[in-house]
C-alpha cells in the first residue's frame, strides 16, 4: 500500500539522483528505469529509496492534487480525535 | 479546536519500530505505524468507476491488486457474477505483480539488510515481460470495467511470455532455469551450488544460527477468512480503527506466504524444523515466485474470449478478499445513487506490523546479539514479513 506520490528530480550528477517533494529531499537509485531520467521530470519512488517508474507532468499535477485531498482529510481526522480528548 | 497537522510526509507514514534491549535478549518491541489507514476516503463521493480508475494511481506498488480488490468489491456490492475468464485474466495480472514485487524483495530488500549491493537493474527485463501480459489478453487499453473487459487472448504469445518470465525470474533469483523448491533436498542442492543473493542471505542465516529467529506463536489468517465477519466489522470501523489494527474474532493474526503455502513440502519441513522461524519465512518467499509462475500457466489455460458482463445501477455494500503477495487484501465499498458512499481498505501490513502481531512477538526474547548484528537480523525478518512502506529501526540497549 505504497502511496504513488509524486517526487520531482531536483539534481542528477555522478550517478546520484536527487528527488524532492513537499520540501523533502531524498537521493534515490535509478537501476530500474530503462529510459533517462532529467532534472524536472516527476518519478514515482518505492520505499523513499527506489525510482520505480517515470510519471507524465499532468498525471503527476493531479496526484499531487489527490494527496493533498488526503493530507486535508488526515488533518480534518486528527483535529476531530483532538477536540474527542479533549472534550 | 486542536492544533493537530497531517504533513505530505505523514501520507505516505512510515513503520517506528523500537527495540529495547536488556543483558542481551530483546526484553520490549513497541511497533507505531503512521500509515494512511484512511487512504480510501479519496474514493467517497465519486461515481463508482470513477473510483475504481484512481486506484492505480494512488498506490504505486500494488495497484493491479488494489484494481482487483476494487472491482471485485464494487461487483459484489452490484451482484455481478464474473465469467472464469475474467476471473483468470484478472488472476494473472495479479500475479504479475506478485512476482515483480517478491522478486524485488529477494534480490533487492534481502541483501540490503545485510549490506550487501543489490541488483535493482537485474529485475528489468523481467518487469518488460510481466507488464506485456496484459496487452496479450485485454482487447481494450482498460482492464478495470465492472464487469471485466473485452477479452481477445493471445495463447501462444502468452504461454511464449510465461515460458519467458519462468526462466528469467528462476535465472534472477536461483541462478539457472531449472531450479524448483520442490523440497528439503532441493533447498539443501541450491545453497550447496551457492553465487545467488538469495542464497547469500539463506547461508548468512544458516552460518549465524538464525533459523529460528523470529518464531512466534501468533498464528496464521485463513487463507479464505470469513469474509462476513470483516465485512461487519468494516462497516462499522468510522474511526478506522479495524483497518489500523484489525483482529479476526478478537485474535491477532499473520497472513501471507505461510499461510498460502502451509501445504507446500519445502514450507512444510522447515516449520517442522525450525517453527516459523526466519528460515522458514525467507524459504516460503523463494517458493512464492516457483509458484506464482506455475498458478499464471494454469490461468492462461482458461482464458478465451469474453465480453465480460454488463455494468447496472443496483446500490449497496459489496466486500472482496484478495491474496497478494504480502498476504490478504481486503476492499470493503458502500454504493448508493452508483457513487462510492464509503470506501475501507485493510492491508496485510497491518496484520503483520500489528503492535502485538508477528514481528513485536518474534522479536520480543530473542538473543540481541551485538547492536550491528541485531540491525541486520531484526531488518531481515521485517523484510521477510513484507512490509509495503519504510521503516525505521531503533536500538535501544538499557
Amino acid at each position: 500500500m505504497c502511496l504513488a506520490i509524486p517526487s520531482k528530480v531536483v539534481e542528477i550528477h555522478d550517478g546520484m539522483v536527487i528527488v524532492e517533494r513537499f520540501g523533502e529531499r531524498l537521493e534515490v537509485t535509478t537501476g530500474l528505469l530503462v529510459e533517462p531520467l532529467a532534472v524536472g521530470d516527476y518519478v514515482v519512488l518505492r520505499a523513499r529509496a527506489h525510482v520505480v517508474a517515470k510519471m507524465e507532468p499532468q498525471t503527476a499535477r493531479e496526484a499531487l492534487t489527490l494527496f493533498n485531498e488526503l493530507a486535508e482529510k488526515l488533518a480534518d481526522d486528527l483535529e476531530s480525535k483532538s477536540d474527542h480528548e479533549a472534550a | 479546536m486542536g492544533s493537530a497537522r497531517a504533513t505530505i510526509g505523514g501520507i505516505e507514514g512510515s513503520l517506528r519500530i523500537q527495540v529495547e534491549v536488556d543483558s542481551g535478549v530483546v526484553s520490549n518491541v513497541r511497533l507505531r505505524s503512521q500509515r494512511p489507514v484512511n487512504s480510501g476516503t479519496l474514493l467517497e463521493d465519486r461515481p463508482v468507476q470513477d473510483a475504481l480508475d484512481l486506484l492505480p494511481r494512488i498506490f504505486s506498488l500494488c495497484g493491479v491488486a488494489q484494481t482487483a480488490a476494487g472491482l471485485a468489491a464494487v461487483e459484489n456490492a452490484k451482484e455481478v457474477s464474473l465469467t472464469p475468464p475474467q476471473i483468470a485474466a484478472r488472476n494473472i495480472m495479479v500475479a504479475a505483480e506478485a512476482l515483480e514485487q517478491t522478486v524485488w524483495r529477494i534480490i533487492v530488500d534481502w541483501p540490503t539488510c545485510l549490506d550487501i549491493q543489490p541488483d535493482v537493474a537485474g529485475i528489468r527485463d523481467l518487469r518488460r515481460l510481466l507488464r506485456s501480459l496484459e496487452g496479450c489478453m485485454f482487447k481494450t487499453a482498460r482492464w478495470n470495467r465492472i464487469g471485466g473487459s473485452q477479452l481477445a487472448p493471445e495463447p501462444i504469445k502468452l504461454a511464449e511470455i510465461i515460458d519467458s518470465v519462468a526462466l528469467e525470474a528462476t535465472r534472477i533469483i536461483f541462478g539457472d532455469s531449472d531450479t524448483r523448491l520442490a523440497d528439503y533436498a532441493c533447498l539443501e542442492r541450491w545453497l550447496r551450488q551457492g553465487g545467488q543473493l538469495g542464497s547469500s542471505v539463506l547461508h548468512y542465516v544458516r552460518n549465524n544460527g538464525l533459523e529460528e529467529f523470529g518464531s512466534c506463536a501468533v498464528e496464521q489468517l485463513p487463507k479464505r477468512p470469513d469474509s462476513g465477519f470483516l465485512a461487519q466489522q468494516l462497516a462499522n470501523d468510522a474511526d478506522w480503527s479495524f483497518c489500523a489494527q484489525p483482529h479476526y474474532h478478537g485474535n491477532i493474526f499473520e497472513t501471507g506466504p505461510l499461510s498460502r503455502l502451509a501445504d507446500h513440502p519445502l514450507v512444510l519441513e522447515l516449520r517442522g524444523r525450525h517453527g516459523n522461524g526466519l528460515l522458514t519465512r525467507l524459504a516460503a518467499r523463494l517458493v512464492d515466485a516457483n509458484e506464482l509462475v506455475a498458478n499464471m500457466r494454469s490461468w492462461v489455460d482458461e482464458l478465451c474470449e469474453d465480453r465480460g458482463a454488463t455494468a447496472n445501477g443496483v446500490d449497496g455494500c459489496g466486500i472482496n478478499v484478495i491474496d497478494t503477495t504480502r498476504g490478504v487484501l481486503v476492499h470493503w465499498v458502500e454504493i448508493a445513487d452508483d457513487t462510492v458512499k464509503r470506501y475501507r481498505i485493510l492491508a496485510p501490513t497491518e496484520w503483520n506490523f500489528h503492535p502485538r502481531g508477528p514481528l513485536t512477538q518474534g522479536l520480543r526474547g530473542a538473543d540481541a546479539w551485538a547492536g550491528e548484528a541485531l540491525v541486520k537480523n531484526a531488518g531481515l525478518l521485517i523484510s521477510a514479513l513484507d512490509p509495503c512502506v519504510a521503516y525505521e529501526l531503533d536500538i535501544v540497549e538499557h
